[in-house]
Order: structure tokens, then sequence, then C-alpha cells
């Protein structure tokens, strides 16, 4: 027996939907008997394509011999095609209308899908509610890296996780055919790609048998982002076994990730992923203390982040006991005891904009949800004129036979359309905003690789939103018109006038109160901007400029630094214009200080007293750091 | 009868029922169209030219019994009216007529 194929289910509805009463059994079996044929002649994606066209078809033509369930769904039909003539009646009302509507859904989806790709998307790879990230944390709260050894012992003691690598991202010098390039890359350990579910575009990925526990036992290997590929190697499919030198390391490149893959760091792919231990010579580390700044791990199945965390911290002392480096004694052994394990559930990935902005966009979010019930309340302030407006239309409608629901039902629809067609307009304009939005959080990243695609779900939420919104506040400018029409026409036009002039006052003050809510909030805004940019430093920021300083590898060996940075600081100040130049490490109110406690050297040493934030720099910094 | 007069997808639709014989119904009559005429065509637009067909007298429709094959669904059949034969061959005579005063070079 062959089954027969059955169209998409959506469709079968909307058919049972439009063709209920006498005609529903035929049509439906018609319909069906289509499909079957064009599965078998033209294959399954035709026979969908044109079976939505047939319903599409069968649901704007009204069919004879339907019963009278099937009116409600013609007449709203007709209401959307006579919405439709409306419109081009009167193109620039509706613009104006359906332009209100654009920009703030646009507005609305922009900010909630920002929002929703630092903080709530999921990373693309299979299961990514099982990933977790495993820190060591002291008493202030503060990371620690953790050494191969603690990860090898950690992974040969644990239960919860299936799998556990090393992760580490850093920016590095990458030289392809002697040119160089500043690349995104991920350190990592050999299972890395294990953990995130993934297979090779190209030759191969790394492995658990490409790491070592010493940088002489690593193999120096690397795998390259899939945009990397194309843009540095012009896609070239013979680039496995060929070098490419990462911070003056040569390795060879073994493969290339697919294009799904982004890393574990939403904003910025990867160009390169390569075992941290190759990197051991670069940072002058000892031979076997290379260590790794997160430990990731997959959950088995039905583990949970609480549980895995419950048991790690019972075996973690003894781990860090015979794991911590022999190297350290005294107080600083201590501290790496005392240390303890922190399981974080890393589905979303790591991201630098979601601390920083996450607080802001759920705000602007609620914002722009504002912004969209302005211009609800504007719509309907509109529909009520151009109710008024249509008065002598409305009454010959009812000296013809419509009903006041008939005409009610009317303006329902043409504003649900108006929503609909406001917001798929808007869906075009968040599209084309998000990416100049997100630019302007971080305009230092180039090619950020955030994912901003307004998903299906989040498109039907506005959609769904937009039009129950415009179908809420049509109800008063459909009342008015049922009244408009119906009485009018009668001797009591002073009552209709009297009655109308009382709706439309009430809009009028609910739209000032929504959009004075609103002037207020954006002007509480634009002074708080002001009052940071008038913020007094402390010093003169007039004429100021940054010069970040990125080191060649291999270019500095036997070079003295007491040497260099005060014939460099020379060579800055005698450059025309500038007054003066200083070094230092971080920029002030930049972030990146460290903290240490300061005690006069005539007091005896205080224990408790409070670090101060200290920031080291060279002579003239405070004068200036190079000066225009 | 809601005039007589057929536009050209009624008469297609029309047609097609003719050649199709007796007791035709939707699914049958767009595939003809569709083949003859070399265009494609909705299952609504069948059904709003079969509708029109039938208020205007040219076809009438009857349901079948309900048929295994369909799940046990009855079938809308139709059958052209001798109104709807002799709308066809008037139709036919004036083409023809028209026809043959071009091949005869007259008419200009």
């Amino acid at each position: 027996v062959t089954a027969v194929p059955r169209p998409p289910r959506l469709a079968r509805a909307l058919v049972r939907l439009r063709a209920r009463g006498g005609r529903r059994s035929d049509v439906e079996a018609d319909l069906q008997d289509v499909y079957t044929a064009r599965v078998a002649a033209h294959g399954l994606r035709y026979a969908r394509r044109r079976f939505y066209a047939d319903v599409w078809s069968v649901w704007w033509r009204p069919l004879r011999g339907t019963e009278p369930g099937t009116r409600g769904s013609m007449r709203l039909g007709q209401d959307a095609r006579d919405a439709l003539r409306l419109w081009r009646a009167r193109p620039g009302l509706t613009a104006l209308a359906i332009g209100t509507i654009a920009l703030a859904s646009g507005a609305a989806m922009i900010c909630f899908s920002l929002l929703d790709a630092i903080a709530f998307k999921p990373l693309p790879v299979s299961e990514p509610e099982q990933l977790v990230a495993i820190s060591a944390v002291d008493a202030q709260g503060q990371n620690h890296s953790l050494a191969p050894r603690a990860l090898q012992a950690l992974g040969s003691r644990q239960q919860v996780l299936s799998v556990l690598c090393g992760y580490g991202e850093t920016w590095l010098p990458v030289t392809i055919r002697s040119e160089q390039v500043q690349s995104a890359v991920e350190t990592v350990s050999g299972a890395y790609f294990d953990l995130v579910g993934v297979h090779a575009l190209v030759g191969r990925l790394l492995e658990p048998t490409d790491d070592g526990p010493t940088p002489a036992a690593t193999r120096r290997v690397a795998v390259l982002g899939e945009r990397f590929w194309r843009n540095r190697f012009a896609g070239d499919a013979n680039v496995v076994g060929t070098t490419v030198g990462v911070a003056g390391e040569p390795l060879t490149i073994v493969g290339v990730a697919p294009e799904s893959f982004v890393g574990m760091q939403i904003e910025v792919a990867p160009d390169l992923v390569i075992p941290l231990q190759t990197l051991a010579a670069y940072l002058g580390t000892a031979p076997d203390s290379m260590p790794y700044p997160y430990v990731l791990g997959r959950l088995r199945t039905g583990g949970t982040a609480q549980r895995a965390q419950a048991a790690l911290e019972v075996m973690w002392p003894s781990l860090m006991a015979e794991t911590v480096s022999p190297s350290l004694d005294g107080p600083a052994r201590q501290q790496a005891l005392n240390r303890r394990p922190i399981v974080t559930a890393v589905a979303t990935g790591f991201s630098f904009l979601r601390p920083q902005y996450q607080a802001s966009l759920r705000l602007l979010t609620a914002l722009a949800g504002w912004m969209l019930l302005t211009a609800g309340v504007s719509l309907a302030g509109l529909l009520v004129a151009r109710a008024i407006a249509r008065a002598p239309e409305l009454r010959m409608r009812v000296a013809l036979g419509a009903s006041r629901a008939d005409l009610a039902r009317q303006i329902v629809v043409e504003s649900a359309c108006l929503a609909v067609a406001g917001t798929l307009a808007g869906l075009l304009l968040a599209r084309w905003a998000g990416p100049i939005l997100l630019g302007l959080l971080h305009p230092s990243v180039q090619h950020m690789t955030v994912n901003l695609a307004i998903d299906r779900r989040v498109a039907a939420a506005s959609l769904g939103l937009a039009t129950a919104m415009a179908i809420v506040l049509s109800l008063a400018p459909a009342w008015i018109a049922t009244r408009v029409a119906s009485l009018s026409a009668s001797a009591h036009a002073r009552t209709v006038t009297t009655s109308y002039t009382r709706w439309s006052e009430g809009l009028l003050a609910a739209q000032l109160a929504v959009s004075l809510m609103l002037v207020i909030g954006a002007g509480l805004f634009v002074r708080t901007l002001v009052n940071l940019s008038d913020t007094n430093l402390g010093f003169d920021s007039h004429g100021l400029l940054a010069v970040w300083l990125q080191p060649k590898p291999d270019g500095y060996r036997g070079m003295n630094d007491l040497e260099y940075y005060p014939a460099l600081l020379a060579d800055l100040s005698s450059i025309p214009g500038v007054r003066s130049a200083a070094l230092l490490p971080a920029l002030p109110f930049g972030g990146g200080t460290g903290q240490s406690t300061v005690t006069p050297s005539a007091t005896p040493p205080q224990p408790l007293a409070p670090p101060l934030t200290r920031r080291r720099c060279r002579p003239a910094f405070l004068a200036l750091w190079v000066c225009q | 009868m809601k005039g007589s007069r057929l536009g050209e997808f009624e008469e297609f639709t029309l047609l097609a029922v003719r050649a199709l014989r007796d007791a035709t119904y939707a699914v049958p009559v767009q595939a003809f169209v569709e083949r003859s005429a070399s265009r494609r065509v909705t299952m609504g637009a069948v059904y709003a030219a079969l509708d029109r067909l039938e208020a205007k007298g040219f076809v009438r429709s009857v349901l079948s019994d309900p048929t295994p094959e369909r799940g046990g669904k009855r079938k809308r059949l139709y059958e052209i009216t001798p109104a709807g034969m002799r709308t066809l061959r008037d139709l036919r005579r004036v083409r023809d007529r028209i026809w043959t005063t071009i091949e005869e070079g007259g008419g200009s």
C-alpha cells in the first residue's frame, strides 16, 4: 500500500477555514488529488508550492454553495480588498500610517533582535544547552587560569561531563606569504571541536592527539575559519599542508572549519584555531605552565550545571593539591588551593557586548515598545478622522443594507491590514538598520559576526502583537463609524457630532499622554549624555590622541626597553605639532586598571588598608599622551 | 441566468468540461486547461469559472457518491447543458466566420 502524501498542515487548515459547509468536503478532496498527482509528477517541493498557490486562490475567491459559516471569511477578504482600495484613494495618508508603524515596529525589532543576539540566542552548535564553562575563582571572585595537568586530571576523574577542553581567545599577528595581519585566534586544547560538535569543511579539525601537556609534545598545526580561508586564501582547497606564521610560530594548516562555526565568542568568529601550547614560545612561559583561561565542558544527557558544580566541588581540593605547581609555595600556594570551581552555562557563548549593553538594550526595547503604543494610538486617531471624513460613504452603505457590524468589521480589518503592512515594512527596516546599530555599539571591531537575523518567532510575535494592538485600538474608531453612519442620516446629527468629538478628544489626550512620556524619557536620556560629555576628568582632554603599539613577532629580539621607549617618546615628541608624549599600558577611564595596597614607608604595614587603583605610566603622562 | 457572454477563461473551462465528456470534476478540468493553454491555472480560478458557468446555466453540477479512493469524500461532477453547447457552437461559428474573412483577404 502506497502512503498518500499529505499537503502542509497549515495549508490544509486554511482550506478547512475557507471552505466550510457544503463545499468543504469536495474542495479538500480535489486539492488532495491535485497534490498527490503533482508529487508523483514533479516532486514534493513543486507540489507544496503549487498547493499553497491553490489554497491562496481558493481563499480569495468566493465559492458558491457554501453554507453561512463561510460568509465570515469571505467578508473578511472583501473587507481587505476594500481597505486596499481605500489606501489607493488616499496614498499620502496611507504612507503616513504605514510609515509610523514601520518606524515604531522597526525600532522595537532592531532593539529586541540585538538584545536577543547578544543575550539569548544560543550558539549555532549541537545541543548548546549542554555547554558549561568551569572557572577557578578566588575569594575576591576573580577568575584564574587552569594548568594543562589540572585539566588532564579533571578530565580523568569527573563523571558529569562527556567532553572537556581548555579554551582561550586573543588577537595575534598572523603572517601569510610575508604579509602580516592581526587576526582573531582561538587557543584551545585538542578536544575543542569534539566539544562544539562540528565537522571539517576541508581537511580535518584539531584532534586530541594534536595536543600535548607541554609545548614540546604539541603538534604545530592550525585550523582556518571559513571566512578567513575565503578572504586570505581565496577558498583554495589545497591550503591543507601549507604553513602560516602565528605570532612568529610556523604552523601547518590541517583544515578549514565550516561556515556555520563561529566559535565561542559571539561577536568575532575566529580566523584561526590553534593548540594553546604552540604559543608558549611567543608568550615566554615555562614549558609546562601554559594555562588555559577557561575550561569548557559538555554535560552528559540529563545533567545540569548545578549537579556538575556539586560534583566538582567535592573533588576540587584534592585535585588542586595534586596539580598546583610545585614551584608555588607559601601564601601563593595557599591562595591557589583556596580557589573553588564555578560552573556556568555558556549556551549563549562569551560576549564582551553583553555585560556592557544588556541593561541598556532592555531599556531601549521597552522604550521602543512604548513608541509602538504611541504609533498605535496615533493610528487610532487617524482612523477616527478618516471615519468622520467617510461619513457620506458610510451612510450610503447603511442605506444599501450594510449593518453596523459590517461597518465596524471593515474599520477593524482596515486597521489590521495597516498594522500588518507597517510591521512588514518595519521588518525590512530592522534588517537594514540592525547592523548599523551594532557598528555603533563597538565601532573598533570590524566584521562583527553577531547573528542579528530576525527569526520566525520574533517576526511572528511582532506581527501578532502589532495586529492585536491595531485591532484593539481600532474598536473606538469602528464604534464612531457606526454611529456616524446610523445616526447622522436621521435627525440626530448634533448628538453624533458630540459623541465622536468626545472620542476624538479622548484619543488625542491618550496620544498626548503616551507621547509626553516618551519625550520626557528621551529628554532625560539626552540630558544624561550631555552630563557625561561635560564630566570633568581631572585633566585637559582637548587635543589628546591615543596611539596603540602592536609589536611585530621576532622584530625586537635583544632589544633594550630602557633605550627603546625613551627613543620612541623622543621621536614622537619631535613630530611637528606634538607638544609632548607619554607611554601607558591602558587609557585613563578606559578600563584595564590594577589594584594594590599602597602604604607610606614611614608608617607600619597595614594589612587591611583599602587598595588603591594604580596606573603605571612614563614621565609626562599627566601632561599629555601625544598632544597636538 | 446572469448574462450569456463568456470570458476567455470561462470558455476554456467550458470547452474542458465538454472535452472531458460527462461527469468530470474540477481536478481533470484544471489539468486539461493547464495542459491545453500551456499556462499555470490555480484551483481557485477553476472553481470560480465553474461557479460562474453554473450561474449562467452553461453547466450543471451534482455530487457523486462517496468513493473509498477519496477517503469517503464525494466529487462535484459537472456536465455541460444544452445552453452551454449552444454557446460554444455560436462562439466557434463567429470565430470561423472571422478567420474565413481573414483568409480570403477581406475585411481590410
